[in-house]
């Protein structure tokens, strides 16, 4: 194995192989001199923080940056591209963590985009032949669609796959996927890994990037670590743990990967009663001051719409919401946050922060009405408890004046939690508090939630990685299908009674007699 | 801040091109004028750069300047200010409005400064300003009225597209036409349409009116010949020349067509006349002569195609 | 990771820089152009003129500062040129009848507000377009100013009125008191007030302002009120500079207004702009204007350069937006 193989076959060895690769934003320099080289027919991890450097090599490859220096030979031929449609050309393709489809195309329309096929020498569309192998494709990878299905009505899952297919259709020797699974439930996941295992057969190479780490055990075979714009090392996936992973990652030794502490549990803080709504039906729990409560889930499975529903985003159509024993009705956010409860949404960018006003404005914005009551805001009052509230979550930023735009993805989601934390809530719903973080921030993050428990919150936390959901959670309610399926506690997954298995079986509806064959 | 020091260059670029003038006068005529844009304005302006050109070389005037009222008269309250601001001692002043358009008069008044008004009166023309140049709006109404009686002895229905709905022109222009045809049994009027001047709404008018009263049409009189000129042209297209259409102004396009035989007549307001007759007044008014009449009255012609050459230019 | 290594401009680095523009780039322009108009003409720096161009550019100023509001909150009003005409008919009608100014300013004001409401309960109730509603509803507010006119403009035969518009207090003329009181008071709202903190919310992130208990509902709705006052007032100073009440005056004049606030740094999409800004764009308007008609360049050019100084505006607002 140590021995250097010989250069032809060192070409045939690695499909890419980046050389001395660097780039700069005007100051910033996101690549340094690095070199990345992925074998063929592997699955290989790309791992690293936000902002060290993936996310800029894999635009440079499909052609969406130029590098300012280095070499790049896929296949063992000097490559070089101006875009996308180039890289295709060349067999690379790329699947985006946000999928952009055209809605109103059909499946069909849809793989063979700028491919179509036409009616001999004439410019019209021949329909009937781009279906028949659009049929085929899909059959081959297991998919019973028609294929003259809109777009639209396609779940995420269904349209990464059509992607994938794109991809494999036009010829791909090399698919990027940039956080597939993100938001995948746990069966969409598996079957997305099942994809990639078809792939994998048919030797196409798969250069995986994600933050979740089971995953990378679990469907890739060797790894890349970059940070601070620099290649750190690379290697088979047998031979390291998690925790070597994470430290080449972070450059220091992350002792516990979820730093839960046990705190004192008091009375009931929160409690629902047959709360019913669209997306979930008959929903009854309650929440102690300095609980956390978890809540596991496929996607779709009304955890996130439970939660919509309480904080008054989305109509209740019947149920009871107690608050310290009170009876509390809730017709919109305003009230929920008047009554002391927060949320935190799942979608940062779209419900949590306006990107181009100041981290003052963002974190001050809920908490207006209760805290500053004259007319006018006091704005030297309004800066200090802004300020200190930012210092306690360790927001990493220039001033409290800067753009929430000009922020990492973690330390927005810091400021999204100073925002709700400055407003004393008795409850903190949190929907996926760690999605899109690094994992330095996202240890963090975990941290925090505990700091706050132990100051009494009630505290109600969505996760679709099951990791965090037992890492963290109290309590654990498992929703299938609208409904609570199931109750977990903290000690039966301390001493191993409940696994990852006992919990997605649940999630899939199983009853307790199956369960218990599971185990 | 590259661009926006572009942008200042270019600013400054435009201010760059001042104009320069010299004479012995120190008269300096500011041409405070309705609009750039429409065609007999257009005309009139034209006229007017000409005949004070002509007063500056003669060394009457020391200089003028064009300002555009852009047909809005708080743009006009305005510019008079800059005027006076830039040295002004006589204006020349086309109102845009009958009321709105007061004001200016008023301030030069105030300030001293004579000033004639042209082509329409402000309600304190009479009281305020040196001396008025128009025409007689009343009289093209009964112009064009009387046409139309003489092309169809008959009588018949027709319809009326206004101008802007209050303008001096539009209502005298109105009044001459009831003058005539509100007494006349054999003709009546299928409504006056609120065509702002503008060809395009005048021709919608007319379409919906053709719908509606279809061969009882017999005339469609506009208070301008933009719009009398675009709806024979529409009538002529749908097989319907026996329309008699006539407006008022006397612009190029129309004359043109009267010259082609596609339009019967229009009636002339001589703008050109009316502008060169005011400043034609401005050595007598500096020399503070007695002016004989105050109100200069510039009369319409009928255009037809007998005549037509002697003002198509 | 690397600040440090960035260019360095005017002793600033790059981030302070771009910083320093965005907030007064357009500062420099307006000054700019007084120095220039300063030097090409030697009747600018008249006490006179400069009066004269701060009160020409008070009326539109004055609706700019209504416009920044619905701007911010991710909106726009195209009907204010219309309000005008309706508060001038208001003016004239109850000036006619009741004789007393005070009453007949209120009347068109509210008359007008009134109107902005309507505008803002479409939009906000139903989640209609803003350009489409005021785009409707401007035909309404020009028509229903031409009903209860009859059609006709009639001068107004009351001199204390026509005081508000060409009156001084020393040798400041009312309309340019009354755009600074107005400016004032925008300011106060925009930048001290929760209820301006919710609009740059609303305009910034609406789902992210209604998550975070705003009521965007009613901030919205708030913005087309404000922009309602402010033509109503920019109409009582309008009605009393031509000492006329006339149905067909005020087109375009949202234009002007849109345009003051694109200059100054509103950004289109909502959720950023400034008073002091949107007054510096009013300002360099009013010179552009001014300064043209001083220099004896014809209306055409004046047309031009407004036309692409917005185009700049947008141009740098778009760019720096980018960097970031």
């Amino acid at each position: 194995m140590s021995e250097q193989p010989q250069i032809n076959q060192h070409q045939y060895e690695y499909i890419l192989d980046c050389q001395n690769v660097s780039k700069s934003f005007g100051g910033t320099r996101a690549l340094i001199d690095v070199d990345f080289r992925v074998k063929k027919g592997q699955v290989h991890a790309l791992l690293g923080e936000n902002g060290a450097g993936k996310s800029t090599l894999m635009k440079i490859i499909i052609g969406l940056y130029k590098a300012d220096k280095g070499t790049i030979l896929f296949e063992g031929k000097p490559y070089s591209v101006k875009g996308p449609a180039e890289a295709t050309k060349w067999g690379v393709s790329m699947i985006h963590q946000e999928l952009n489809p055209e809605p109103y195309l059909s499946i069909a329309e849809s793989i063979f985009l700028k491919r179509e096929d036409t009616i001999k020498r004439t410019p019209f569309l021949n329909k009937k032949e781009t279906n028949r192998k659009a049929a085929e494709l899909l059959e081959h990878f297991n998919f019973t669609i028609s294929p003259t299905t809109l777009m639209e009505e396609l779940t995420l899952a269904q349209m990464q796959l059509i992607e994938i297919i794109k991809a494999v259709s036009a010829n791909a020797r090399l698919v990027i996927m940039d956080e597939p699974t993100s938001s995948l439930d746990s069966e969409e996941t598996e079957r997305l890994f099942r994809t990639i295992r078809n792939l994998k057969e048919q030797g196409v190479t798969i250069i995986y990037i994600s933050h979740r780490m089971e995953e990378i055990f679990q469907i890739c075979d060797s790894y890349s670590v970059f940070r601070d714009g620099r290649f750190i090392g690379t290697g088979d996936l047998a031979a390291v743990t998690q925790k070597d992973l994470i430290s080449l990652m972070v450059g220091r030794v992350v002792e516990n990967v979820f730093p839960k502490t046990d705190c004192e549990i008091g009375e009931i803080a929160f409690q629902v009663e047959g709360l019913t709504g669209k997306g979930f039906t008959d929903i009854s729990f309650e929440v102690r001051h300095g609980e956390i409560l978890g809540l596991s889930g496929l996607v779709g499975s009304g955890r996130s719409e439970t939660m919509r529903g309480i904080f008054g985003m989305d109509p209740l159509t019947s149920g009871k919401i107690y608050l310290e024993g009170q009876e509390i009705q809730i017709k919109n956010p305003k009230d929920a946050i008047n009554k002391g409860i927060a949320m935190i949404n799942e979608d940062r960018k779209n419900y949590g922060l306006c990107l181009y006003r100041s981290l003052r404005e963002n974190i001050s914005l809920p908490n207006l009405r209760k805290k500053f009551k004259k007319l006018l805001i006091d704005q030297r009052r309004e800066k200090k408890e802004v300020g200190s509230h930012a210092e306690k979550l360790r927001v990493k930023a220039a001033s409290i004046e800067a753009d929430a735009f000009s922020l990492s993805g973690g330390n927005q989601q810091k400021v999204v939690l100073a925002k709700w934390l400055m407003s004393d809530p008795k409850v903190l719903i949190m929907d996926e508090p760690t999605r899109g973080v690094d994992v330095g921030a996202k240890a963090e993050i975990h941290t925090l939630m505990c700091e706050f428990a132990a100051e009494g919150m009630a505290i109600i936390m969505i996760s679709s990685e099951l990791p965090e959901i037992m890492g963290m959670s109290d309590r654990i309610l498992i929703y299938h299908e609208g409904r609570i399926n199931g109750e977990f506690l903290r000690e039966q997954i301390l001493d191993g009674s409940v696994t990852q298995e006992t919990i997605l079986a649940k999630e899939f509806g199983a009853k307790d007699e199956v369960v218990e064959n599971v185990r | 801040m590259k661009k926006a020091l572009l942008l200042v260059l270019l600013f400054a670029l435009l201010l760059g091109s001042v104009m320069t003038v010299s004479a012995e006068s120190d008269i300096v005529v500011a041409y405070l004028a309705k609009n750039t844009v429409d065609a007999f304005h257009a005309t009139l302006n034209g006229a007017a750069k000409e005949a004070l050109d002509a007063l500056v070389d003669e060394g009457a005037i020391k200089s003028w300047q064009l300002y555009d009222g852009l047909t809005d008269p708080i743009t006009q309250v305005n510019l008079i200010e800059d005027a006076i601001n830039n040295g002004a001692n006589f204006v020349v002043f086309l109102p845009a409005e009958a009321e709105g358009s007061a004001p200016v008069v008023a301030r030069c008044a105030d300030a001293g400064i004579p000033i004639v008004v042209v082509n329409s009166k402000t309600n304190n023309t009479d009281e305020l300003a040196q001396a008025y140049v128009g025409s007689d709006d009343v009289e093209a109404g009964e112009i064009m009225a009387n046409y139309v009686k003489e092309m169809v002895p008959e009588g018949g229905k027709y319809a009326h597209m206004m101008g802007i709905v209050g303008n001096s022109a539009q209502m005298q222009r109105g009044e001459g036409i009831l003058n005539i045809l509100a007494e006349d049994p054999t003709w009546e009027s299928v409504g006056d349409f609120a065509a702002d001047w503008s060809a395009d709404k005048a021709v919608q008018f007319a379409t919906d009116v053709l719908t509606q009263y279809g061969d009882d049409i017999k005339a469609i009189i506009c208070d301008n010949d933009d719009m009398s000129s675009a709806v024979q042209a529409y009538v002529n297209s749908v097989d319907r020349s026996d329309i008699v259409c006539i407006g008022v102004d006397g612009n190029t396009g129309p004359l043109t067509m009267v010259k082609q035989g596609a339009l019967g007549a229009t009636v002339l307001q001589d703008g050109a006349a009316q502008v060169k007759t005011a400043i034609a007044l401005i050595p007598d008014i500096i020399a503070g002569k007695e002016l004989e009449e105050k109100d200069v009255m510039v009369p319409f012609t009928l255009v037809t195609i007998d005549n037509v050459d002697e003002y198509l230019k | 990771m690397s600040d440090k290594n960035g260019k360095n401009i005017l002793g600033m680095n790059q981030n302070d820089f771009n910083m320093f523009t965005r907030r007064y780039g357009i500062v420099f322009i307006m000054i700019a152009m007084f120095v220039l108009l300063s030097v090409t003409s030697p009747n600018f720096l008249k006490l006179n003129n400069i009066t004269n161009v701060f009160s020409t550019v008070a009326l539109n100023g004055v609706l700019a500062m209504g416009m920044v509001f619905v701007i911010t909150a991710g909106g726009i009003d195209l009907s204010i040129g219309s309000m005008l005409a309706l508060a001038s008919t208001t003016i004239g009608i109850t000036l006619k009848y009741n004789g007393n100014i005070l009453m007949a300013s209120l009347v068109s004001i509210i008359i007008c507000a009134i109107f902005g409401l309507l505008n803002g309960l479409l939009i906000a109730k139903f989640n209609m377009f803003p350009f489409v509603v005021t785009l409707a509803s401007q035909l309404v507010i020009r028509g229903l100013g031409y009903v209860i006119s009859g059609g006709y403009s009639f001068a107004l035969a009351n001199p204390s009125f026509s005081r508000i518009g060409l009156g001084k207090i020393g040798i400041i003329p009312y309309p340019i008191l009354i755009l600074l009181s107005v400016t004032i008071i925008a300011y106060i709202l925009l930048h001290w007030t929760k209820f301006g903190r919710y609009v740059y919310a609303v305009g910034g992130n609406i789902n992210a302002a209604t998550a975070s208990g705003v009521d965007v509902f009613w901030t919205r709705v708030g913005t087309f009120v404000i922009s309602g006052i402010c033509a109503g007032i920019a109409g009582i100073i309008m009605t009393a500079r031509i000492n006329a009440a006339q149905p067909n005056i005020g087109v375009g004049y949202e234009t002007d207004a849109i345009a003051a606030c694109v200059i100054g740094g509103t950004s289109f999409a909502g959720g950023i702009s400034t008073i002091p800004g949107t007054l510096v764009g009013i300002i360099i308007i009013g010179l552009i204007y001014n300064g043209m008609n001083l220099l004896g360049i014809s209306s055409y050019w004046q047309m031009i350069s407004k036309g692409l100084l917005i185009i700049g505006a947008v141009m740098i607002d778009t760019l720096i937006n980018k960097r970031r």
